[in-house]
């Protein structure tokens, strides 16, 4: 194979994957996000119920919106020590219900291989609307709102 | 030259002399300059940087003030004098004797804020007691200490001997004691520690023996939160970074013996090899503290473990490579009772460069309201799968098994497949346990094809109970989280030539002759409840005897709420005890909570008015249940079924 046609198929492998990705990526576009099941419905329920119990280690910065849409536990100098295992027990269960409803929204868009698009674009959503002073992971590492 | 200097004041010192580098065993001093009889002071040590033996930072700029000053042949002794070490931020009072010709000595060091040190300095040895000295301090000599922002107050001895056979004893007392990462997740508060050091040195190597007593305060080490109590001992050697832990053993709370051994890389920070095994521990006290946060913590608070587990985790090459797990006893339950799996016991060997195997007895146990007998689990295990042998769950008179079941675990979790076979369960107990009228028939499956995706189980087979007469089929079954608090079941429902009589019999319906067949597509269940379903129900096609009791007619008619109709008279009703039926049906679609009914005929057969016939009569006299009201919410028309059920009084015609 000469260096020349060696070139024309990796410039045709690229412009093909390109185009696959891109395909992709327009078909998810369509996906919707806003979809409800009762499992979804039961999960951000029960998310809404934790939210009361994990509020105040957002505003404090002990927990923060994490960049791959989970939260984490990135500060707990502010937690009493006894109560550190506690809260990181919210933060597992809150990352718990989040897989799940990433896997659920794209199971209920009929494409459970759009899961980690749906996980892309919660993070980027739950990012946006984080309360001025909760932490939030972006490229740069972790800054508060 | 002897003398004592004292308060003397000159314009010029009477001497000044420099060292370029001065050289201890234990200490190197540079850009020394020594100054006597200066303007305002007796004699003063300058000395540009001091940089002692081992991980210590570089001390620069220290100066040493006498008050009076001795000079005796050999002999310096400078006293009441002071020391200002700039990093440290104040002068301490400071009293130094040193013998130039065995080059011994002592050196007093007093601060309110740094405490107090006393360096007594031997031909073969140094001692160094240490009185309340601050921790807080310590990043500015342990440069690398200064991200764990230590606390607390350090008191004891240390003495090195320094001779041929190089040798460290250490008696350290630390007083509310505590360190924090930036983050927060590994620190801890409170602490008094006792530590008890012996070192023995040889050339480059260091033998150690430690005895460490933990007596009180907190400690959080992600995820794992920690209370005072322990004891430890060591005994290790040590070249350079590398430390090998030849043995470790702790006293800990809960657990009758715990050994460590390894190599340590200080440079790298890791356990580059070792082995930690547990004996004897007792998962009741280890479970909450250490085993649920590791293993479940979404689950803490909602899991009990008890039982006795022996365990061995070993690493190489800073990764884990072996866990060999005993369990003795062993009994898991959901705090709520839903679920119990035990007593438990067995073994569990995993390997990440060979293969290992599971071989656990499970007693018994009981998920929701069903009790399941006792099983051998036996799996080959290897890096990042595992392969179970047939196993056979016994359940009531029946069994669920399980066969040629193997998963490999992927980046996004488990999957893989087998078979699964449900060994006929007879109904009467089954309905017994589950709390249901008593029913006769038989439940068995055959799921030729199980398959195991991340949140995902499919049942490629169906599930069929043979009952009243005629059989229940479910099939197309998806199970969704399977381990996740919200569970979904997905399934679709056929059943054929249900007999009536038992059924309206066994659920105290009143009584209706005849047989029905039923379908139900898109029957979701939540958490076990149904969140959503196409159902109809209606009279098999065919030739038998249909006839409705009083009772059933007037229990339809409550199901179909205020809306529902008898078309005949109520008077003319207490006249018969049952009536001749052609057919009947009924039909549901749920869908967010709300029920969309149907009778004969399905939508089809809604009237324009948006009437439904729920019972078409036959004969004289001629009998119609209608339903007027086509949408009736799930939960209330739960309850309408439920007190229908509940009611066995004779009904009361009117």
């Amino acid at each position: 194979m000469t260096s020349l046609t060696k070139q024309i198929l990796d410039r045709a492998r690229v412009i093909l994957v390109a185009m696959v990705a891109a395909f992709v990526g327009s078909a998810f576009a369509q996906g919707n996000l806003e979809i409800n099941t009762p499992t979804i419905a039961a999960l951000k329920q029960s998310m809404q119920q934790r939210h009361a119990a994990l509020a105040p280690h957002y505003s404090s910065g002990a927990v923060g919106l994490a960049a791959d849409g989970t939260i984490a536990l990135r500060d707990a100098s502010g937690v009493p020590m006894a109560q550190r295992g506690q809260v990181n027990a919210l933060v597992a269960a809150e990352n718990g219900d989040r897989a799940a409803l990433y896997r659920e929204i794209a199971r209920a868009n009929g494409h459970p291989e759009w899961e980690a698009d749906v996980r892309a674009t919660f993070a980027r959503r739950w990012i946006d609307r984080a309360q001025p002073g909760w932490w939030v992971q972006g490229t740069g590492g972790w800054a508060r709102k | 030259m002897a003398g004592v200097l004292a308060g003397a004041a000159r314009a010029t010192p009477l001497l000044e002399i420099g060292f370029g580098r001065v050289v201890h065993p234990s200490i190197i001093a540079e850009g020394v300059v020594a100054t006597l009889g200066a303007e305002g002071e007796v004699a003063r040590i300058f000395i540009r940087s001091l940089q002692p033996e081992g991980r210590v930072s570089r001390i620069a700029d220290v100066t040493m003030t006498c008050g009076r000053l001795r000079l005796a042949q050999v002999i310096i002794e400078c006293l009441e004098g002071s020391l200002e070490i700039p990093v440290l931020g104040e002068r301490s009072g400071f009293d130094i004797a040193f013998d130039t010709g065995d080059r011994t000595g002592r050196v007093k060091i007093d601060s309110p804020q740094v405490g107090r040190v006393d360096l007594t300095v031997g031909t073969h040895a140094i001692l160094t007691e240490l009185y309340g000295l601050p921790l807080d301090r310590l990043p500015q000599v342990f440069a690398a200490s200064s991200s764990w922002s230590p606390s607390g107050r350090m008191s004891g001895r240390v003495e090195y001997d320094f001779g041929p056979g190089r040798r460290l004893k250490a008696s350290i007392r630390l007083d509310s004691g505590g360190f924090a990462s930036a983050d927060g997740l590994r620190a801890a508060e409170g602490v008094e520690l006792a530590v008890d050091l012996v070192g023995r040195g040889q050339a480059r190597t260091w033998n150690w023996d430690a005895d460490i007593v933990w007596s009180a305060g907190e400690a959080y080490l992600d995820p794992f939160y920690l209370a005072s109590g322990a004891r430890l001992h060591l005994a290790a050697r040590s070249e350079g970074d590398r430390v090998d832990l030849q043995r470790v053993s702790l006293n800990l709370d809960g657990v009758e013996e715990v050994k460590l051994s390894g190599e340590l890389d200080l440079g790298a920070g890791m356990l580059r090899s070792g082995a930690l095994a547990l004996k004897g521990a007792d998962l009741a006290v280890l479970g909450p503290s250490f085993i649920l946060p590791a293993v479940a913590p979404a689950q803490q608070g909602l899991l009990t473990v008890e039982g006795t587990l022996d365990l061995v985790i070993g690493v190489a090459d800073g990764t884990l490579s072996a866990l060999e797990i005993g369990l003795d006893e062993v009994r898991i339950a959901r705090s709520d009772g839903s679920a119990k799996v035990g007593p438990t016991g067995g073994a569990v060997a995993w390997y990440s460069d060979r293969a290992g195997e599971l071989a656990v007895h499970v007693a018994g146990g009981r998920w929701r309201s069903l009790d399941f007998g006792a099983f051998d689990l036996r799996a080959k295990l290897d890096a990042r799968s595992v392969e179970l042998a047939a196993v056979r769950i016994p359940l009531l008179d029946g069994a669920v098994v399980f066969e040629s079941v193997a998963l490999v675990r992927g980046s996004r979790g488990w999957q893989g497949g087998g078979a699964a076979v449900v060994e006929p369960v007879s109904m009467p107990l089954l309905s017994e346990a589950l709390g249901l009228p008593r029913m006769a028939g038989v439940l068995s499956a055959s799921i030729p094809g199980l398959i195991v995706r991340p949140g995902e189980v499919v049942l490629d087979g169906a599930l069929v109970i043979s009952v009243f007469g005629g059989y229940l089929q479910a099939s197309r079954l998806h199970l969704f989280e399977p381990f996740g608090r919200f569970s979904r079941l997905e399934a679709d429902i056929e059943a054929r030539a249900i007999d009536l009589t038992g059924l309206t019999e066994t659920f105290s319906f009143g009584s209706i002759s005849g047989l029905i067949d039923a379908d139900v597509t898109g029957l979701e269940l939540v958490q076990w409840r149904p969140q959503r379903f196409d159902a109809s129900v209606r009279s098999s096609p065919g030739r038998y005897p249909r006839r409705i009791s009083q009772r059933a007619v007037q229990n339809i008619s409550a199901l179909g709420g205020p809306g529902a109709a008898l078309a005949i008279q109520r008077g003319v009703l207490g006249f018969f005890e049952s009536f001749g039926y052609r057919s009947l049906a009924i039909g549901c679609r749920l869908e967010n909570g709300v029920c969309t009914m149907t009778g004969i005929g399905g939508s089809e057969g809604v009237r324009e008015n948006g009437s439904f016939v729920l019972v078409e009569g036959g004969g004289v006299p001629a009998l119609n249940v209608i339903g007027y009201n086509r949408r009736i919410d799930w939960n209330e028309f739960l309850d309408r079924l439920q007190r229908v059920i509940a009611s066995n009084a004779a009904p009361v015609v009117q």
